[in-house]
């Protein structure tokens, strides 16, 4: 028995030496990409700041904890400020879920990033999602290549009659009135025509889509279904729907920067919690959000 | 021992190949060979804990008394994969990201523990060392192989790649899960068929 | 040498039906619904039904070659397959699809498990899913309108089947968010697809949907005939489509008993569901309470998809799922032997 024990005490000493050895020399390392994900994460969370500085203040609370928060600046000598990011942490299934957010003046989120999580995979551990800097209309040329893509424009009438997608689409276009107006009159096959003209397609590219309108309809709806997956975080709805209540999301300019995915119940109720809990020291440690009515 | 070491390393890719033939450490082969990047990762990682842990039991396997036998191999095996979960973390956190859970998972992959029982157990350090490798290589043979071809159909692309052109258009299941599990099906078939064919 | 003498257990039933008399009997029994998907969707429905089915029996043909079986593809069971798959896809779907799909249903959900008879799933269900998980901009958005009805059966709106005009209205009516505009919308929407006109529609097959899902009539013919000629029994379809009524009034509503259970049983693939697929003998239970149980789950199923679910439609998921569990079922529900005692 004693041998026994002696053999595995032996084994176990020997195996931690060797990883208190691997350790020591791959801690740096590994520290130095937290702060590079961390510093990314930060200027993810506070796009406004995303060329600025930050600068990082040690607030402590009543309670002896201190909180560390950063206030980000557009520009290098800290005079126009941008808002603030600070890092929120909760148990979730089966990891510490760590978020950088970022908080505009009014106490608005304005981005997110996931930057630790092992959550278990089919129960949370796609709740990050790969950043991309692409927007609807940059997919949607990209799309073009495989001729599935012209169709998007049509998609703006959804089954309920609501007009929507049609200002992230088509912004910067210099039809986008011209079109807007036709979808008011109910002139589908006339956005038909000026859809692709509208994204910088050639006819000829998308007439074959084109040929049917109420195909055109339908299968618009699936496009924008994937287009708004490459875009945007695909969960943000619902992590909206979840927050309800106690958070403000910024969404309506920052769609693509809120970095929060919620694949499962108990990871995004984390994720929200601890967002909350953060909110609410931030608020204490900066000393109140200005109330401001837009 | 009449077996030579060659044979002993090449037994890993087809004859005795650990994923086609004995079937073993399929929660990998099924989870992370989305990619051909990550089957490869993961083939890699999981080939340096089996030769660490094959030579460190075969250094002591006339130290160990029989009965405690298993709890010391998950030790030497379970240092092994922090090692290469620490350093994959430092060196290559792009992988250590997409790879994630899986990692750690090592531990309880049945292929180690395997040739740590059936092999490395029985067999001097050199040969251990040999076999190590090449039920290693042999593992990584097999998640390259899934993990190309799931890539190849399911995204068109390989090793960011484009293969099958703008025109192609993906089948999107064969790099979800039901793909994988379709594709390993094959491709086991494909493998009793290769050795029938060889008699 | 076969023996003069055949020695067989029991039941010795002697009866002129065989795997062959069986399959062409579906096959006649789908024709009223091929020609009223041709009638609305017009000469693409067509097209589809024949590439699905030459594919289905082409590869059906090619695989018991190579693995040098007996080629067994004049049965007609290879042409059920193709003739279901193409009426599980939408009229819109490029050529390809199905040829693909049928393909898929032979040489991966059928051949490899050995064959007819040995399939754990149905087929031509299994290639819709694999197609829906592959391709879901195709599956899920390539809609035509019927030549002489709109997409949705009613005139409000012209740009979804029933069931996703169904399911955004009843996400309008839940979210907090929705303004009362949009609420008030959602509720004509929903009153107009209860009305008589919309629901005749469905009736006669006038909306969008799958090649050959959308004609409750021409169905019902088909099923009439296989009924009589007792191919299939009553058990499944009325199990199925009775739960379907009863969870749909329990649920579909705003409040529990507030739904609208006719629209949810003429909608949809639920009659071509019931009565064509969840029958299967392959892949449905042999005893009678079985399917009885069996076509309560699939109720359960589809209704729970169609109003919980993110899918519009749970048709052939809940066949699917029910599929999996038929040998669990015949295992419980075998019928006691003559003379054996229950234990306790």
């Amino acid at each position: 028995m004693i041998r026994l024990t002696l053999v595995l005490a032996l084994i176990t000493f020997v195996a931690s030496l060797g990883l208190g050895f691997v350790y020591e020399s791959t801690v740096p390392k590994i520290e130095e990409q937290k702060r590079v994900t961390d510093e990314l994460a930060r200027r993810t969370a506070l796009p406004e700041a995303a060329c600025g500085v930050f600068v990082r203040v040690k607030y402590s609370a009543a309670a002896g904890d201190s909180f560390i928060y950063y206030m980000g600046y557009r520009n290098a000598d800290t005079t126009q400020f941008a808002g603030y990011v600070t890092k929120a942490a909760g148990r979730g299934y089966s990891s510490t879920i760590e978020t950088v957010l970022g908080v505009d003046g009014n106490g608005k989120i304005t981005g997110m990033k996931i930057t630790h999580q092992q959550e278990t995979p089919g129960l949370g551990s796609r709740i990050e999602e790969v950043k991309t800097t692409k927007s609807v209309l940059d997919a949607i040329k990209e799309l073009a290549g495989k001729g599935e893509t012209p169709m998007v424009a049509v998609d703006m009438v959804d089954s309920t009659g609501t007009v929507r997608c049609l200002e992230v689409m088509l912004k910067d276009q210099p039809l986008c009135g011209e079109i807007k107006d036709l979808v008011a009159g109910g002139d589908t096959s006339a956005v038909v025509d000026l859809a692709p003209k509208a994204l910088g397609l050639s006819p000829e590219d998308s007439t074959a889509v084109f040929c049917s309108p109420p195909l055109a309809f339908g299968v618009a709806k699936g496009v924008m279904d994937k287009l708004r997956a490459q875009a945007t975080p695909w969960f943000l709805k619902q992590f909206v729907s979840k927050a309800k209540g106690g958070l403000l999301v910024a969404t309506e300019d920052t769609d693509q920067y809120i970095q929060a995915i919620t694949g499962a119940t108990i990871s995004s109720v984390t994720v929200t919690e601890s967002v909350r809990e953060a909110m609410t020291i931030l608020e204490e440690a900066v000393g109140g959000f200005k109330e401001e009515t837009p | 021992m009449s077996v030579s070491l060659t044979r002993e390393f090449t037994k890993g890719f087809i004859r005795e190949n650990p994923v086609f033939r004995i079937v073993l450490g399929l929660c990998p082969v099924l989870a992370v060979t989305t990619s051909l990047k990550n089957g490869i990762g993961m083939g890699f990682a999981a080939t340096f804990v089996l030769v660490g842990s094959n030579v460190i039991v075969s250094l002591v396997r006339k130290g160990i008394p029989a009965r405690i036998r298993i709890p010391c191999y998950i030790v030497v095996i379970a240092s092994f994969v922090t090692v290469v979960d620490l350093v994959m973390a430092g060196y290559t956190p792009e992988l250590h990201k997409s790879l994630g859970i899986f990692i750690p998972l090592i531990v309880v992959n049945c292929i180690i523990l395997g040739r740590a029982e059936a092999f490395a157990s029985k067999n001097t350090v050199g040969r251990s060392f040999i076999d190590g490798i090449g039920m290693g290589l042999g593992f990584t043979f097999a998640l390259a192989i899934t993990a190309a071809v799931r890539e190849i159909i399911g995204t068109g692309k390989i090793w960011d790649l484009v293969l099958l052109g703008t025109r192609y258009n993906p089948v999107l299941i064969a790099v979800l899960a039901p793909g994988a599990f379709i594709t390993l099906g094959l491709l086991i078939g494909l493998f009793n068929l290769l050795e029938r064919k060889e008699g | 040498m076969k023996s003069p003498l055949t020695l067989t257990p029991s039941p010795h039933v002697r009866d002129g039906i065989n795997i062959k008399s069986v399959m062409y009997a579906v096959v006649i029994s789908l024709v009223p619904a091929a020609a009223g998907a041709v009638y609305f969707f017009g000469m693409r429905a067509l097209t589809i039904m024949v590439l699905a089915c030459v594919s289905a029996v082409l590869t059906e043909a090619i695989c018991q070659k190579a693995t040098k079986r007996k080629i067994t593809v004049g049965d007609g069971s290879a042409l059920v397959t193709g003739i279901l798959l193409s009426f599980n896809v939408p009229p819109g779907v490029p050529y390809w699809m199905p040829v693909v799909g049928s393909v898929f249903a032979i040489a991966i959900a059928k051949i490899p498990f050995g064959g007819l008879g040995y399939n754990p799933l149905n087929p031509a269900l299994a290639a819709r899913a694999f197609l829906l998980a592959s391709w879901p901009v195709s599956m899920t958005a390539a809609w035509v309108a019927p030549s002489r009805g709109s997409l949705s059966g009613i005139n409000a709106i012209t740009t979804a089947t029933p069931l996703a005009v169904f399911r955004d209205a009843r996400a309008t009516l839940l979210d907090p968010g929705s303004t009362l505009e949009h609420i008030g919308q959602a509720n004509a929407y929903l009153g107009e697809l209860y009305s008589g006109s919309s629901l005749r529609n469905l009736f006669l097959g006038n909306v969008g949907g799958c090649v050959g899902e959308t004609s409750v009539l021409l169905l019902l013919v088909g099923a009439a005939y296989l009924l009589l000629r007792r191919i299939i029994c009553w058990r499944i379809p009325l199990s199925f489509i009775g739960t379907v009524a009863l969870m749909t009034w329990i649920l579909g509503g705003k409040g529990a008993f507030q739904g609208y259970p006719l629209f949810h049983m003429l909608s949809g693939g639920l009659m071509l569901g019931a009565f064509f697929m969840a029958t299967d003998m392959v892949t449905s239970p042999v005893t009678a309470r079985g399917k009885l149980f069996f076509g309560v789950g699939c109720g359960v199923l589809t209704s729970i998809i169609r109003i919980l679910g993110g899918y519009p439609e749970g048709v052939s998921y809940s066949i699917l799922i029910m599929n999996i569990t038929v040998p669990l079922i015949d295992r419980y529900t075998r019928p006691r032997k003559l003379g054996e005692v229950k234990k306790s």
